[in-house]
């Protein structure tokens, strides 16, 4: 914990590493609204430039997780978009220190973030990522409506900041 | 409207309607994906038959987001294009969520005999359970559809009780998944000859009207 209290002050200090998280937050929720409404936003995209029917996909997307699979669901994905932020942010911060990527263990928040994308449920019933993965009845099939993939995707990514503030801590602090 | 025998008594396969002919799909940049399909002649519809525009909604009525769509879009659409003489609307019950959806989706056909359909429709939205949470069993539908006004309950029930439509739902979830119905409600939007744009999923009502005012 005191390695990661320490890193996250290192990086966190900087505002550009705050502001750099915040937007990929957002971006990380917009991604995962998108892949599981894309052929939606195709079809929008396609009637001609309308940036209000756009946003209106978008919330109405929002608005359906919590619809369908409740508050501790969109609380979870939310979590996932935030620790996402973060960890990238990390990542940058600890790209500009070592000029590396920091290998196995950073790939690892790969797949805390993909499970968020897994977790997010679409506006219809059966067409989630998950189903891709052949799951045919989309999120409706899981006892736990997603929580399955958002739930390990938290522990994933707070794992993965730990070995990226161990990282961090021992090489130095952050610079852009 | 078709009786209903029609469909089931030649119901296979190669004769659900569909076709690589009749299944055109047309790609091309900026342009709206189209698929091009005959409405299997069993639903009735609501609206003007006189309609230049069909909307052709697979459902499930396990669904939470066709609920949605029944409780938030629906009304709407009925408002301003159904019930104006616009568009034409077309629910096709298919079995996507679990078991119980292919006894629902029995249980409009029934309905249907006694000229019942779209009050079946708005009776089992009005009062849908969770997924496969047990309240589409047949005991169960058999009640939900006791509050249909004018049913012959005796009727309905027996029908429901024989099974006969089974095989009625499940082409038509066939004919859904050749139509590249991936998750309900996926709405088709247009005709034969310009072809449907589909939308999947409870979108809000912009996309709909937008789609309909292009294709008028």
């Amino acid at each position: 914990m005191l390695v990661m209290k320490s890193a996250f002050q290192r990086v966190f200090k900087n505002p550009r590493y705050v502001i750099l998280s915040i937007l990929i937050s957002f971006f990380m929720f917009f991604v995962f609204i998108l892949a599981n409404n894309f052929s939606t936003f195709v079809t929008v995209l396609s009637l001609g430039p309308s940036p209000k029917l756009l946003v209106d996909v978008i919330t109405n997307g929002s608005a359906n997780i919590l619809y369908a699979a409740g508050p501790a669901l969109f609380a979870s994905i939310i979590v996932v978009c935030i620790l996402s932020g973060i960890t990238i942010s990390m990542i940058v911060c600890q790209l500009q220190v070592t000029r590396s990527f920091g290998g196995k263990k950073n790939l690892a928040s790969v797949g805390g973030i993909l499970g968020g994308g897994f977790a997010s449920a679409c506006s219809a019933c059966s067409a989630t990522l998950a189903s891709i993965m052949g799951a045919a009845g989309g999120l409706a099939i899981f006892p736990l409506k997603g929580l399955e993939f958002s739930l390990p995707s938290i522990g994933i990514l707070v794992v993965s900041m730990y070995f990226i503030s161990k990282g961090l801590t021992e090489s130095g602090k952050c610079k852009i | 409207m078709f009786p209903p025998s029609n469909f089931t008594g030649s119901a296979t396969t190669s004769n659900v309607v569909i076709s690589p002919q009749q299944l055109q799909q047309a790609q091309q940049p900026l342009q709206p994906q189209t698929i091009k399909f005959q409405i299997p002649p069993l639903a009735p519809s609501r609206g003007a038959d006189s309609a230049q525009i069909n909307i052709v909604e697979f459902g499930d009525f396990q669904c939470p987001f066709c609920e949605k769509f029944f409780q938030e879009t629906e009304p709407q659409l009925m408002k301003d294009y159904i019930n104006t003489g616009k568009v034409k609307f077309y629910f096709e019950g298919i079995e996507f969520v679990g078991p119980d959806s292919l006894t629902l989706g029995q249980g409009s056909w029934c309905a249907n005999e006694q000229g019942k359909y779209y009050e079946y429709h708005d009776q089992i939205y009005s009062n849908q359970g969770r997924e496969n949470s047990g309240w589409g069993t047949p005991d169960k539908v058999k009640v939900l559809a006791s509050g249909i006004s004018g049913l012959d309950t005796k009727k309905f029930n027996s029908c429901l009780d024989s099974k006969k439509y089974e095989s009625q739902v499940q082409e038509l979830t066939l004919f859904a998944q050749k139509a590249g119905v991936t998750g309900t409600p996926t709405n088709f939007i247009g005709n034969y000859q310009k072809g449907y744009i589909p939308v999947v999923g409870a979108q809000p009502y912009d996309v709909y009207k937008q789609i309909i005012d292009k294709m008028s």
